[in-house]
């Protein structure tokens, strides 16, 4: 069993500090896949946060042995949480070099394309979604799957191992109430 | 907050699935009788839950993003598009920004100029413009306005040039370079001027009897069936594109974007329906069944009639047939 795969299992079993070591992995993992995508991608053709999140979770985790545990909730909520980070991160930079510190030299290895906001959007998302997640925990979490991993409500429910009925009711809470901050 | 009281979250988790107004009003009476305050937060949760539309329904990274980045609007007063000079901003839609504008050639006159927002495919708006250009020159009619011209704005050069002189890896010049072929030079129509309010808000200002309204109304149909002889559908009629200038002292309702919503194919797909922050672009309650189906291929002139209905509807009620 690979590194994943045993910290999977760790935290399967109740290990709490296992979760802290997988998101690390996740994040690199994450990140050498979306330069890799993006230096062969053509014009027109997009980065899926979806089929990136699934692509690290084949390469990082033996499925065979993660089926036996309710292991891909735990994978993609540390992918999720990656994916935001290294979006914020992105989000901040190009804030730095609009703001004159790009003098120097800022080396840019992932360069994720985001769709729906800009980055100052982005930023003000994510600063209400932590707002959120003090108040809605759960909510913000549905948030995080559903906009950060690209997963779908059913894929969502069964990550957070609660009813679809149970999501889509955080979901629709959660974008009236982010909507409503931000606007 | 009393631990009696209920917080406005499970309130909006209720109330948000109870669909008729009415139902909901009902329950909202009920679940805050007393808290005057968690009502007013639910309701206002409610209000932005309807006004979302597809917000955040685009994960962040991909979904239909072919439009790399969110293009700042470059047009402004002052900027010249081809025999163009952009005057002032008359108008905003969901589907573009209307300027008023100076013609300098081949005749001096002032027209209106929508630039289509960013994320339709510019040469494709174009080439279902100029296929429907000769159909459209030969409407002539007093209530129509006219679609005079269509092209492309240009690409700003200054704009990337500027972004050259930071320090960029070659990573993001080639998001930039993307990003100008995918949404630098937009789509642009230009019409007759019409310095009007939009039908509805003109009867209700003038406080117009029955019989005014109906004779307006008589003549946007006499304009639509003129169209409808010449082969054009409108596929958009609504209040916002039926606007009233007194001419000589008389009300004269005029129609336009006539070729526009072909050419924008607006209701071709639900994408092209929702901008990108989430704000419908169509407007539903004026929309026959088969055009809220989205299947572009069903609509006929019929479609026309049902949105002439609803206008008709809402100009003697008062609201539309279906709410909002």
């Amino acid at each position: 069993m690979n590194d994943v795969t045993l910290i999977l299992a760790a935290i399967e079993q109740g290990d709490s500090h296992a979760a802290e070591r997988l998101l690390p992995i996740v994040y690199e993992e994450l990140r050498k896949l979306a330069a890799h995508r993006l230096a062969d991608e053509r014009p027109g053709q997009t980065l899926q946060a979806t089929a990136l999140v699934h692509e690290a979770f084949l390469r990082l985790v033996n499925t065979d042995e993660a089926q036996r545990w309710n292991s891909r909730g735990h994978f993609f909520g540390a992918a999720a949480e990656a994916m935001r980070r290294i979006l914020v991160e992105q989000a901040r930079r190009k804030q730095r070099v609009r703001h004159g510190g790009g003098l120097q030299r800022v080396d840019l290895d992932v360069q994720l394309a985001v769709s729906s906001a800009a980055d100052d959007n982005l930023l003000a998302l994510d600063e209400a979604l932590e707002r959120l997640a003090a108040e809605q925990a759960e909510a913000a979490e549905v948030v995080k799957l559903r906009y950060f991993a690209g997963l779908t409500i059913e894929e969502t429910a069964a990550a957070l191992n609660v009813s679809v009925r149970t999501v889509n009711r955080h979901w629709a809470y959660a974008r009236a109430w982010l909507y409503q901050q931000l606007n | 907050m009393t631990t009696e009281s209920p917080s406005a979250r499970s309130v909006f988790d209720h109330a948000v699935e109870l669909t008729s107004e009415a139902e909901r009003q009902a329950y909202l009476d009920d679940a805050c009788a007393g808290s005057l305050e968690i009502r007013q937060q639910v309701e206002a949760l409610l209000r932005a839950y309807t006004d979302a539309g597809s917000f955040l329904e685009q994960p962040a990274v991909g979904g239909d993003a072919t439009v790399h980045q969110e293009p700042a609007i470059l047009e402004g007063p002052g900027t010249v598009i081809g025999p163009y000079k952009l005057l002032q901003q008359i108008g905003e839609g969901g589907m573009g920004v209307v300027f008023m504008a100076e013609q300098t050639e081949p005749i001096q006159r002032t027209v209106a100029l929508k630039i289509i927002k960013p994320g339709m495919d510019t040469r494709q708006v174009i080439a279902r413009f100029e296929a429907e250009r000769q159909a459209l020159a030969v409407m002539d009619h007093p209530n129509i306005a006219r679609v005079l011209d269509a092209g492309t704005t240009n690409v700003d050069r200054s704009l990337l040039e500027r972004n050259e002189s930071v320090d960029l890896s070659l990573r993001e010049r080639e998001f930039i370079s993307r990003s100008e072929m995918a949404t630098l030079g937009r789509p642009y129509f230009v019409m007759d001027l019409v310095k009007g309010v939009p039908i509805t808000d003109y009867c209700d200002q003038q406080h117009l009897p029955v019989r005014a309204r109906l004779e307006l109304m008589a003549d946007v149909c006499q304009a639509v069936q003129h169209a409808h002889q010449k082969g054009i559908i409108h596929r958009d009629l609504k209040p916002s594109n039926v606007l009233v200038a007194e001419y000589d002292g008389k009300p004269v309702p005029k129609i336009i974007d006539f070729g526009v919503a072909k050419a924008t194919a607006q209701r071709l797909t639900e994408k092209t329906m929702f901008t990108e922050l989430g704000q419908l672009v169509g407007t539903v309650e004026y929309m026959s069944p088969e055009q809220a189906r989205f299947n572009q291929l069903d609509v006929d002139t019929r479609s026309d009639i049902y949105s002439l209905g609803v206008l008709l509807y809402e100009l003697l009620a008062g609201s539309t047939p279906i709410g909002r």
